[in-house]
């Protein structure tokens, strides 16, 4: 007999995502609802009983009502036990928020809504469970919600779990310890059978699958900007009787991003610029790369050509050139103008005084202007 | 551009069409094919009035070489070019009285002179003359390049022009449009950007932008303030929201906790209230209650402490008028003892005044008279004796078998040994042994007499010493003294008798007082203290008997009578009763509680605290509401990366503008540099040609203002006309190209060239078929030939005649 629990977090429905174009920010929108269905339909079909979400469902508390609604609507497909709810930091519990309002109404019957920090006990699998809630009252705070179960003393008859969100250090950084901090040794400290955390849209343990861990940090199903490189996912955790754990992580998400630097020398070419995304499904793809390195003269000017063919081949890419240079060099010049020339003469000063990026442009503006003739 | 000749009719062609294209032109033939003529009626097309003269040598010579031999009487051409993006189509029949100039514009004829010559000056913008000769090279006359040109004033201030303004070599490229182009896309980054203190100009911030001109830094700026601000904006409202909901969510607390405490505390108030009211009656019944009880008990005390204390002032009084009397006693008795005690003194004083005039009685008395005499007596001695001490002897018994004894005046005798020394006054008598006796008197007094004074009045004073009774001088005076102090005492002692009053004379006082001695009288002092303890203690009966009155006075008014408390004590033992009981059934006051006056003021304390939380915990709501209301829809992270993006590009932007900066200045110091160099654009664009020509062999020019021109190395210079045929070919050609290069203006200039190469060497034609194919990227360039190979290495559209 064992418990086998579907854990996700930090879903950030309600993102606006205005840095892309009109497109593709629908679809990323849209995505973030596509991950809590991925949620629902693989917690379903790896026949879960509780389905656990630790925060951040919402992107702020001021989320659309139908936006709401859709997602308790989601959730209704869910044919488990339990569908376990905490409130995080961007969705924090009060009661006169709106949100949490129609969140109640409209949730689910077997959707609980663990918004006291205390005690919730159910019975899954003829096990007896005892759920510590730590949720979320505000959207930042110096101190974790944990200090109340310090002084709880803990039925060890019982499975014991951990609802909580808020930043791991060892995991994340939370730069002004801003973010309900807590550690791991701190978690590892309360005893609990199983601890289910979210904030954090990295995931924990970065392992595939595991039978020792007894942290977990859900990451997010979906991801959700340049700075996440991972994949959407959630933990798939399987807890017997005897307290026995598995876990597996199960990928979710729809569209990832990645923000890399991609070292160029001499030669720009399409297959240079898609090295990095081999065996990705371009088409879900959201990419910046920032151009570091010497080009040859002639791929330095055909360098928007080659940038622009790439448009076409991911969801969205953004070529970042400050850091790209022309390896422009005194033969160029020699071939080009004579050398008692004023461009002559410019170009060999920028070089000499400046830098062969600047004596680069000033030669592109001159081979503009003198094809324009 | 040109951009075809249609020949009609023109010296040996008819009806001939050649296209041009744009760059490098060769028109191939072979010798008289025509390929002069073709350039003569180009020529002809653009400069040659069409109305020809028959006076004029130079029509003369144009209808000569025109003309059809040998009866043509005209000439007809059609050219077509390109002028400020627009085609043209100039028509000319040459002919002595029915010429036609016509100009076609886009398929609009033009017949009007002079606004066909206003049009073609947009395309030939130069004189005839820097045309034909600088332009237009004829193969016969390319050597006389310079001297053509140095007679032909306008083409010479055309050139010297050149040689004045342009000083610099551009290769190609125009200044003009360059720098507008780097200040066109400067202008665009930093429109209304100040790049010095890095904000917007005028300090204009997205609040209030600019309207217009918004480059593409201010524009990102703006995005990236406006981010910037809404990010700050939305974490300002998220931490206010958080703030006042933490707020209400303590306050909220804090009114459960005070409702339940009410709830605890307000439940009992009707009974604290009565049960209050109740026990004050209580208490005010048990305060009675025991006040009746003392005053039950005190009552029938205090009547009978009433009444000894008359008793007791009665008896006090009595014994003070006892010791009143006794007082009275006493103070008479005090008075007859100052009589008794007079009485005394006087019978005491009577007694010495008769003891002494019996010690005056028995005592000798002398007077004073005989005192003095005596005195006189005992001077008179006394001086005699002077006398003879005056006169002194002295001796010594110097030998002799017995002492010697020495007796002197007075009858003394003293026993002197052998060798010492005596002396003696006035007379001394020596008797040594029996048989020396020797008297010596001294001779310096009257010796006798002085003896007999001193003998005579000593014996009369020692009898009258005898009858005094008196041993000596002294002692009469004595005794003279004595008797004189007994007196002056008596006399004391009479006075004294003299002075105390005389007495009652039946008084016996002796009587009196032995009477008074039996009496046993006490002091005054103990008297006057008891009189004072016993008013003291009447005093103090009174005090205790007006302390009864006043009680049992009001006691009466109070009670009426002892009875009546009594009575009283009853009812009020039966109401206790009730009360007590009635009590029992009420809630008390609670125990934290010292008085219901505390409770019920806690209670309206805590009935005000929750209200005041009520009313806080609705605005806390309301400002909630507001807070959230005003709260944007994206999360202050989703701005921040927003304000990140923008700030990136535009600094991206920054970065251009700054490097455009450093372009636009560097190109002005290095134009600075050119215009202080000592070459002109011409001189240097001559010798950067005749260098590549010659291979390096020339690259010298000399070239004054009347166009002498002068070639050479670092070695040595040569005039032209020293040249060699096909070095000066070179050197025209090279010179020739600089001019056109020099010529300003944008467009590309025609540039015609008769079969220029024919006296150069190979090399040289291979350097100046590049330098011409060179000259063709810049300008439209018609090259005539009559070699094949000539036509092959230049390329270019290739005109066969």
């Amino acid at each position: 007999m064992a418990i086998k629990i579907f854990h996700i977090s930090d879903i950030h429905i309600g993102m606006k995502f205005q840095r892309y174009p009109d497109n593709l920010r629908a679809n990323l929108i849209e995505s973030r609802f596509g991950a809590l269905r991925n949620a629902v339909v693989e917690a379903d079909r790896l026949k879960c009983d509780v389905l656990a979400i630790t925060g951040d469902i919402f992107e702020t508390i001021k989320v659309a009502k139908r936006d709401v609604v859709k997602v308790t609507e989601i959730l209704g497909a869910f044919s488990g036990d339990y569908i376990w709810i905490l409130p995080g930091n961007h969705d924090y519990y009060d009661q006169q928020l709106q949100l949490w309002q129609t969140f109640s109404d409209t949730m689910p019957d077997n959707c609980v809504l663990l918004n006291e920090s205390k005690v919730y006990s159910f019975e899954v699998q003829d096990i007896e469970v005892d759920v510590y809630a730590s949720p979320c009252d505000s959207k930042h705070s110096k101190v974790n919600n944990l200090e109340w179960i310090k002084t709880t003393s803990l039925n060890k008859n019982r499975m014991n779990i951990l609802l909580a969100h808020g930043s791991i250090k060892e995991i994340s950084p939370d730069l002004n310890n801003e973010y309900f901090p807590m550690t791991l040794q701190e978690l590892g400290s309360l005893g609990m059978d199983l601890s289910l955390i979210g904030h954090t849209h990295v995931p924990y343990p970065l392992i595939q699958e595991t039978t020792t861990d007894r942290v977990y940090n859900a990451g997010t199903p979906e991801p959700d900007g340049l700075n996440y490189r991972f994949d959407g996912s959630g933990w798939y955790i399987e807890l017997d009787q005897n307290k026995n754990i598995h876990a597996e992580k199960i990928r979710l998400g729809t569209y990832k991003f990645y923000d890399i630097v991609l070292k160029v020398n001499d030669q720009l070419s399409e297959t240079e610029l898609l090295k990095p995304f081999a065996n990705e499904n371009l088409e879900k793809l959201i990419v910046r790369i920032h151009l570091d390195g010497y080009l040859d003269q002639d791929h330095y000017e055909n360098r928007y050509e080659v940038m622009s063919a790439m448009d076409e081949k991911f969801a969205y890419v953004e070529i970042n050139e400050m850091a790209l240079k022309p390896k422009f060099t005194q033969e160029t010049i020699d071939k080009s103008f004579t050398k008692d020339s004023v461009p002559y003469a410019l170009l060999m000063k920028l070089i000499d005084e400046s830098d062969g990026e600047t004596a680069h442009l000033a030669y592109e503006f001159m081979m503009e202007v003198m094809d324009n003739d | 551009m040109i951009k075809k000749l249609d020949i009609v009719q023109f010296a040996g062609i008819n009806n001939k069409t050649i296209e041009f294209g744009d760059g490098l032109n060769v028109i191939v033939g072979r010798n008289e094919a025509g390929k002069s003529s073709a350039m003569e009626a180009l020529y002809a097309s653009l400069f040659t009035n069409a109305r020809i003269g028959n006076k004029k040598v130079e029509d003369k010579r144009f209808a000569e070489m025109a003309f059809p031999y040998e009866n043509g009487d005209h000439a007809e051409c059609a050219i077509t070019f390109e002028a400020e993006g627009h085609e043209y189509k100039l028509h000319k029949l040459w002919h002595s009285s029915d010429s036609k100039t016509s100009l076609e514009k886009e398929g609009t004829k033009i017949l009007d002179q002079s606004a066909i010559e206003e049009i073609m000056k947009t395309y030939l913008v130069y004189g005839e003359g820097t045309y034909s000769n600088v332009m237009f090279s004829k193969q016969e006359a390319f050597k006389a390049l310079f001297e053509d040109i140095k007679s032909n004033t306008e083409t010479v201030q055309t050139i010297s022009q050149l040689m004045k303004n342009a000083s610099m070599n551009l290769d190609g490229l125009s200044l003009e449009a360059y720098k507008g182009r780097l200040e066109s896309e400067y202008k665009s980054l930093t429109s209304n950007w100040d790049m010095e203190k890095e904000k917007p100009m005028n300090n204009k911030s997205w609040q209030n932008p600019h309207k217009n001109r918004i480059g593409l830094i201010l524009a990102h700026h703006y995005e990236a303030e406006r981010s910037a601000y809404e990010a700050k904006f939305t974490e300002e409202r998220e931490k206010e929201l958080e703030r006042v909901q933490a707020e209400i969510k303590a306050f909220s607390e804090e009114k459960t906790k005070l409702v339940s405490r009410l709830d605890a505390i307000a439940s009992i108030e009707a009974d604290v209230i009565k049960y209050q009211t109740l026990k004050s009656k209580l208490d005010q019944i048990e305060n009675q209650n025991k006040e009746l009880l003392e005053v039950n008990k005190k009552w029938p005390a205090m009547e009978a402490d009433k009444s000894n204390a008359d008793e007791n002032i009665r008896k006090a009084q009595l014994r003070l008028v006892n010791v009143q009397e006794k007082l009275k006693a006493v103070k008479s008795y005090e008075k007859f003892m100052l009589e008794y005690k007079a009485y005394e003194k006087k019978r005491s004083l009577e007694l010495e005044i008769d003891h002494k005039r019996a010690e005056l009685d028995a005592f000798s008395k002398i007077t004073n008279e005989e005192v003095s005499k005596l005195e006189r007596l005992e001077k008179a001695i006394h001086s005699a004796n002077v006398k003879l001490k005056s006169a002194e002897l002295a001796g010594q018994l110097l030998k002799s078998n017995h002492p010697a004894v020495v007796t002197d005046v007075y009858g003394n005798s003293i026993k002197v040994p052998v060798g010492e020394t005596w002396t003696t006054n006035a007379y001394m008598k020596l008797e040594i042994g029996e048989q020396v006796t020797l008297e010596i008197q001294s001779n310096q007094i009257d010796f006798t007499k002085v003896k007999e004074e001193f003998r005579r009045n000593t014996s009369v004073l020692e009898e009258e010493l005898i009858e005094l009774g008196a041993s000596s001088v002294e002692d009469a005076k004595l005794k003279n003294a004595q008797a004189r102090a007994i007196e002056i005492k008596l006399a004391s002692i009479e006075k004294q008798v003299k002075d105390i009053p005389a007495f009652k004379d039946d008084v016996d006082f002796d009587e009196k007082k032995s009477e008074y001695d039996q009496m046993a009288l006490p002091s005054i002092e103990t008297l006057e203290t008891s009189i004072i303890e016993i008013q003291n203690e009447i005093r103090g009966f009174e005090q205790n008997k007006a302390q009864c009155d006043f009680y049992l006075k009001q006691w009466q008014s109070k009670f009426s009578s002892h009875d009546d408390v009594a009575i009283t004590l009853g009812e009020n033992l039966s109401e206790k009763k009730r009360l007590t009981s009635e009590l029992s059934e009420l809630s008390k006051l609670p125990e934290e509680f010292s008085t219901v006056e505390e409770y019920l003021s806690e209670i309206r304390k805590t009935q005000r605290l929750r209200d005041d939380l009520i009313e806080k915990i609705n605005r806390l709501e309301i400002a909630a509401e507001r807070v959230l209301s005003e709260l944007p829809e994206r999360s202050s992270e989703e701005f921040y990366e927003s304000y990140e993006d923008e700030t990136q590009k535009m600094n991206q932007y920054i970065k251009k503008a700054q490097q455009l900066q450093t372009i636009m200045e560097k190109l002005e110091e290095i134009l600075e540099q050119f215009k202080q160099d000592s070459y002109s654009s011409l001189e240097r664009s001559f010798m950067r040609n005749l260098s590549m020509i010659t291979q390096n062999r020339y690259d010298f020019i000399d070239l004054n203002e009347r166009l002498d021109v002068a070639i050479g190395n670092k070695d040595k210079m040569l005039p032209t006309k020293l040249l060699s045929s096909g070095t000066l070919d070179s050197v025209a050609l090279a010179f020739r190209l600089a001019i056109i290069d020099e010529l300003g203006g944008d467009t590309q200039k025609l540039t015609v060239l008769d079969d220029c190469l024919v006296n150069m060497d190979e090399d040289r034609q291979k350097k100046a078929i590049d330098m011409i194919k060179n000259h063709a990227e810049r300008h439209q360039v018609i090259f005539v030939t009559c070699h094949n190979w000539v036509a092959e290495m230049l390329g270019g559209n290739t005109i066969e005649m």
